[in-house]
């Protein structure tokens, strides 16, 4: 500690003691060598306050670093690219609760294309995963080493260093299967926009149905959705399978692209 | 018509800091009958809690140079907390289109008259400088900004004796105020920190009220955070006497401004919350640089969202960053509602910046934008710790009641302990702010290697706001 820091300490002491107490009941001690102000006040509680202002703006204004703790090691290496930012988004979109029907197969999609998801959604994933083990296994295999990393560097965060065991009976995350005939369950849903019958209680059926059908199919889907005539029963159902189906639409784009593809998206940023 | 104001835009249509705040509750669609707008007013019946609701219109036409209002409370502020309140709730999508009500429609059609003639007798611009009174009714093409400036007025304000007689009141309002601030803190320092008034609310809470009312709306809210600190920690004597001091220092100040340095002297009376109009700031000389949008932070103070969006302009990524210049930009939001970016962090452009007055450039305005927006995420250029505290130190000496103070550090995130982090370099380390909630995520980004890190420099700690890696700006 320097000089100065140390006679500002000492200064800083002198006028705590005092205005704790209050100027009425102790007196205020004569300021030190180099911490005098221009002008004596008359008062001892306004030469008090002059006083605290020209110390706490030197102790402000003279903050140094303090000395450098020890630094944690680095993580296993982890040579898997990193998702493009579009699959980034629509994770997190996902994780807020939009459409989390899509959620397993994020997953399945991110580990087939062999990449991993942004670092700063981990905690997010893993927090999640705590009470909930068919979530946090499928997650753990996108994140990789860095999750029993964290684990380890953050305790506090209460992480297991290892993933959940799956209790028996419960169902794992899965992406679901499609259907043998996407072409025919996409006729169908257009019918219940025709026939009125898309009503809210329908839409959790349906909304399942897109979440499974063929990709290929996933176009033809959303044409039929943007002609559907407008009915006030059922445009709400109409707006959320619409929005269902174009998000899983981008997002298998966005999952399967080629390496070069990934480069232009990201400096499009 | 004009389009659609934004609340912000509302905001700087009250007369002073009081009518804005007792505005806010009042946009609450429950405390309105019959609100109605069509394309050029808005109006509707406050249900007052007299018993006649007070019909208040807002005529939004701008061919006399700003709104027009008319109410029937009796405030002699124009415009009244109603017509204020009726706007917000505009302003928030609150209001639907309607059929005029026959008062409205009978006020706007008279008003429509008198401009006609008007414009036949004398051209529009004199007819909006003279405000009319009749009857019940108030009207006054709005002048478009807050009544006090720290600087030199707009042309034509000296012309109008009303305005410089509003003026004069203000500051005399202004000084008893900070006359009362000041007695306040002696006499405190006189019965001593530790004595048990300090720790009730109240106490603090009649001084901030004092203050709003006095117009030094700045010092009131700093008023209302000093009093969080008490009692926050075994050492909260030591927090409390340093923000004592420094209220103390800038209530002395705002008195003496006159034989203060002309930067000092703006700097004071920004702090103490005399308002500056963005006219005056733009008239300003303009900085042109390139500036990167580094980083976000809100905060509410008193019902009103205060977004900060951090600019730092200089040096590129990878340099020295001895020179990097910063401007914030704030928005302000009605009511907890989102404030939306007008700039989004990680973009890049060429722009006009005009500072407010003061020693410390800080505070900004965005004048005019030169092309188009480019991503910037490859960061700005980052200073060691060392540095940063340095340039916050020179900060803090031109200005000392400063509160935040950005920096860009190239750091790795450090446990010490106890849950608590830090952020270290080869220069030592500073504490993150304990209000700092994503250690996790800023921890799994840098993953044990250096990274990039805007943030805000306090009294608490850092606050990280942005880290930069792998070519990407995250928010954090």
């Amino acid at each position: 500690m320097t000089d100065i820091a140390t006679s500002a300490g000492a200064e800083w002491a002198q006028l705590i003691t005092t205005a704790v107490l209050g100027t009425d009941r102790r007196p205020l001690p004569r300021a030190a060598a180099g911490w005098e102000t221009v002008a004596d006040a008359e008062d001892p509680a306004t030469e008090l306050l002059n006083r605290a202002a020209a110390v706490a703006t030197a102790r402000r204004a003279g903050v140094q670093p303090d000395e450098a703790p020890l630094l944690l090691g680095p993580p296993p290496a982890d040579d898997r690219k990193m998702c493009s930012a579009d699959a980034a988004n629509q994770l997190v979109r996902l994780l807020r609760g939009e459409h989390e029907v899509l959620l397993a197969e994020w997953f399945a999609r991110c580990a087939g294309s062999c990449r991993r998801p942004p670092p700063q959604l981990v905690p997010t994933l893993l927090l999640r995963g705590r009470r909930n083990p068919a979530f946090d296994i499928v997650a753990r295999a996108v994140i990789g080493p860095l999750a029993a990393w964290l684990a380890d560097a953050m305790p506090d965060l209460g992480i297991k260093p290892n993933p959940a065991v799956l209790p028996a009976g419960a169902d794992p995350l899965l992406a679901p299967k499609p259907p043998p005939d996407s072409g025919a369950v996409v006729t169908a849903i257009a019918d219940t926009f025709l026939d009125r019958t898309a009503t809210w209680a329908a839409a959790a059926q349906m909304r399942s149905a897109v979440a499974a059908l063929e990709p290929r199919w996933l176009p033809a889907l959303i044409l039929e959705l943007n002609r559907a005539p407008f009915n006030a029963m059922t445009e709400r159902t109409r707006v959320d399978l619409l929005g269902l189906a174009q998000l899983r639409r981008d997002m298998i784009a966005s999952l399967t692209q080629t390496a070069g593809a990934d480069v232009v998206a990201l400096s499009r940023g | 018509m004009s389009a659609r104001p934004t609340p912000e835009q509302v905001l700087t249509l009250a007369p002073d800091s009081a009518a804005a705040s007792a505005a806010l509750p009042l946009a609450n669609p429950g405390a309105w009958s019959a609100a109605g707008c069509d394309d050029g007013a808005v109006w509707g019946q406050y249900l007052a809690t007299s018993a006649e609701p007070y019909n208040v219109a807002v005529d939004l036409s701008d061919d006399v140079g700003g709104p027009a209002y008319r109410c029937d409370c009796p405030s002699r502020k124009i415009p009244c907390k109603h017509a204020l309140g009726l706007l917000l709730l505009y302003a928030n999508n609150g209001v639907v289109p309607a059929r005029r009500m026959p008062f409205a429609a009978e006020w706007l059609q008279r008003r429509a008259v008198r401009a006609r003639s008007a414009d036949e007798q004398a051209p529009p611009v004199v007819a909006a400088a003279v405000p009319t009174h009749d009857g019940g009714e108030q009207s006054q093409a709005g002048a478009g900004s807050l009544g006090g400036r720290a600087r030199a007025p707009s042309q034509g304000a000296g012309s109008d004796p009303a305005r410089s007689k509003r003026q004069l009141e203000r500051s005399e309002r202004m000084r008893a105020g900070l006359r009362e601030l000041d007695r306040w803190l002696v006499d405190r320092v006189r019965a001593g920190l530790a004595n048990p008034e300090l720790g009730e609310a109240a106490t603090w809470d009649r001084l901030a009220a004092r203050l709003v009312d006095a117009q030094c709306g700045g010092l009131a809210n700093r008023v209302k955070r000093v009093a969080t600190k008490v009692g926050q920690h075994a050492r909260w004597h030591e927090d409390v006497l340093e923000e004592m001091a420094l209220l103390h220092a800038l209530a002395v100040g705002a008195q003496h401004t006159s034989s203060l340095p002309a930067d000092l002297a703006d700097g004071v009376h920004v702090a103490t919350g005399l308002t500056v109009a963005k006219d005056d700031v733009l008239a300003g000389v303009a900085s042109t640089a390139r500036w990167l949008v580094v980083g976000e932070s809100r905060s509410r103070e008193d019902r009103i969202t205060v977004q900060r969006t951090w600019l730092a302009a200089g040096a590129a990524a990878g340099g020295a960053a001895g020179a990097t210049t910063w401007a914030m930009v704030l928005a302000f939001g009605a009511f907890g509602r989102e404030v939306m970016s007008e700039y989004e962090v990680g973009t890049a452009f060429d722009a006009d910046v005009h500072w407010y007055p003061g020693g410390l450039p800080l505070r900004a305005i965005i004048g005019r934008i030169h092309g188009e927006r480019t991503n910037g995420a490859a960061g700005p250029a980052s200073a060691s710790i060392a540095d940063a505290l340095s340039s916050c130190g020179w900060a803090v000496a031109s200005e000392p009641w400063i509160e935040r103070y950005p920096m860009c550090i190239a750091v790795v995130p450090a446990p010490v302990g106890n849950g608590r982090w830090v952020l270290a370099d080869g220069t030592g380390s500073i504490p993150v702010s304990p209000a700092f909630t994503r250690v996790a995520e800023l921890v799994c980004v840098s993953a044990a290697e250096p990274v990039v890190v805007m943030g805000e420099w306090s009294t608490e700690g850092f606050l990280p706001l942005t880290v930069f890696a792998g070519g990407q700006a995250v928010m954090l």
